[in-house]
């Protein structure tokens, strides 16, 4: 939680429903102020559960639905919260939230709660999450705290699906399940390729998501020195 | 009333606790139907794959198929009965003889498998369990569940094995809490394949069940009752060791007793 996230606080009483800070909210996470990418958060499930994309897929969207449900339900209790118990309160309704989802997803997708194994319960533990419901939810209003969660989670899912895209091509030679790289070319078939057994392991996804900030840190000009 | 008052912290967290409880509790029970289907679909599942009746590496089935499949196979659910016996052992290399309780008896309960956990809570103190006969080419199955402990947690699966009870025709695991990548890799068909053709009797008939070590690919193959075992999780392959000798025991008379 040693994240510097500004927060967005709240100069009038009249905010209006999808005026600059809204916009800014849902934005700046996907580019300017990536949670993944520039804060450096939710590295760890960004690492384990890139193998495929539909995985990812179903990840990304439990993140969605935790971030976007805390961030309204601790907006929404945010002048009741007393001061010095506030965080465990965060994180009972974190808990609660990824329970409900872990729930749902072993009612409805079974095979992919499998697949997803400890990872979907660690959503609790995912910096990003707290991250948001104390810099930013605690301070504002439902409606700007719901496009906040959704732009932070919308930044991390793009950089996970960019991550999980090339790991699986690189390391199946498939997306989503379809072959991209056809049979024939493989070394077993007499062809001459050979898929990157590295990229189905942790350190491949460690050095695309490198690669990545890399690419998005030259383009936006970032740097850690100003 | 002080939002940092003693009393105002402990309605509300005790508010906050009541009333996200009440959300969760009614998340589980409108679901619980579904997810108990779900693990009861997992298990049947996995008894096929265990049983080498299905390979889902070979394309995935859907689920409609694999429930009609499974209609063939026969689960049984059987009751264990023991019976003190005289045992010889050796102790500071003298020859001793001791009583122990063993299980020598092996019977059909007559339970059905969806009665098995109400009549295992109603009666912790009978053995039972159960075996799941398939049939494929004219030859017949015999699937056992193993279970036991890890590192970590529990680890559920199944073992099954050839018409002479003897050769391993397939492992899985359905459910677990092992460290992903590591242990985990006990529920994934690149090991489990390491286990099928293994023996678990030595040529004089005696149960030595089968040991998970660290070695070479290859190294095994000659000898029929090792299996190489994951780098990195030497204790989960310890208590899969563990386990599956100590099911295999509890079933052993069982076994005999078919023919």
């Amino acid at each position: 939680m040693t994240a510097t996230v500004d927060t967005l606080v709240e100069a009038k009483p009249k905010p209006s429903f999808f005026g600059k800070k809204e916009k800014r909210a849902v934005l700046d996470p996907l580019w300017d102020d990536n949670p993944i990418s520039l804060q450096v958060l939710g590295i760890c499930s960004a690492l384990a559960v890139t193998i495929k994309v539909e995985q990812t897929l179903f990840m990304c969207g439990a993140v969605i639905f935790v971030l976007c449900m805390s961030n309204v339900l601790i907006s929404l209790m945010r002048d009741l919260i007393p001061n010095n118990i506030r965080i465990i309160v965060m994180l009972t309704v974190i808990s609660s939230v990824v329970t409900i989802v872990s729930l749902i997803l072993q009612a409805y997708a079974f095979d992919i709660s499998k697949a997803l194994s400890v990872f979907v319960g660690l959503i609790v533990t995912n910096c990003i999450v707290m991250g948001r419901a104390e810099a930013f939810a605690m301070a504002n209003r439902p409606w700007r705290s719901f496009l906040d969660g959704l732009g932070n989670a919308l930044g991390y899912t793009w950089i996970l699906i960019a991550v999980a895209v090339f790991r699986e091509l690189l390391g199946d030679g498939k997306v989503l399940g379809a072959r991209i790289i056809p049979e024939s070319w493989y070394m077993d078939q007499g062809g001459w390729y050979v898929n990157n057994g590295l990229m189905v392991l942790a350190p491949g996804a460690f050095i695309l998501l490198g690669v990545i900030i890399w690419i998005q840190r030259a383009i936006s000009g970032y740097s850690e020195d100003n | 009333m002080n939002k940092n008052s003693n009393t105002y912290v402990v309605l509300f967290a005790a508010s906050v606790c009541v009333v996200l409880a009440a959300g969760l509790a009614a998340t589980f029970h409108g679901l619980k139907t579904r997810i108990d289907s779900n693990k009861l679909f997992d298990k049947q599942r996995n008894v096929l794959i265990a049983c080498g009746l299905y390979d889902p590496t070979a394309g995935e089935k859907p689920r409609a198929d694999l429930e009609a499949m499974f209609t063939k196979v026969q689960p049984k659910v059987l009751e264990f009965f023991k019976s003190e016996v005289e045992e010889e052992y050796r102790e500071r290399g003298e020859l001793r003889k001791r009583k122990v309780n063993k299980i020598t008896r092996a019977e059909d309960s007559g339970i059905k498998l969806e009665d098995l956990e109400k009549e295992r809570r109603k009666n912790p103190d009978r053995i039972l369990g159960e075996v799941y006969v398939a049939e494929d080419g004219g030859k017949k199955i015999y699937c056992i569940p193993i279970s036991g402990y890890g590192l970590w947690s529990w680890l559920y699966g199944f073992l099954a094995l050839e018409e002479d009870r003897n050769t391993v025709r397939g492992i899985t695991f359905y459910k677990h809490g092992e460290t992903p990548g590591l242990g985990g890799e006990v529920d994934k068909a690149w090991w489990q394949n390491n286990w099928k053709g293994k023996k678990i009797h030595d040529s004089s008939g005696k149960l030595v069940s089968i040991t998970v070590l660290k070695g070479q690919g290859n190294e095994f193959a000659p000898d029929g009752h090792k299996v190489d075992g994951i780098s990195g999780a030497t204790i989960t392959s310890n208590g899969v060791t563990k386990f599956v000798k100590a099911d295999l025991k509890k079933y052993e008379v069982y076994f005999k007793g078919v023919n």
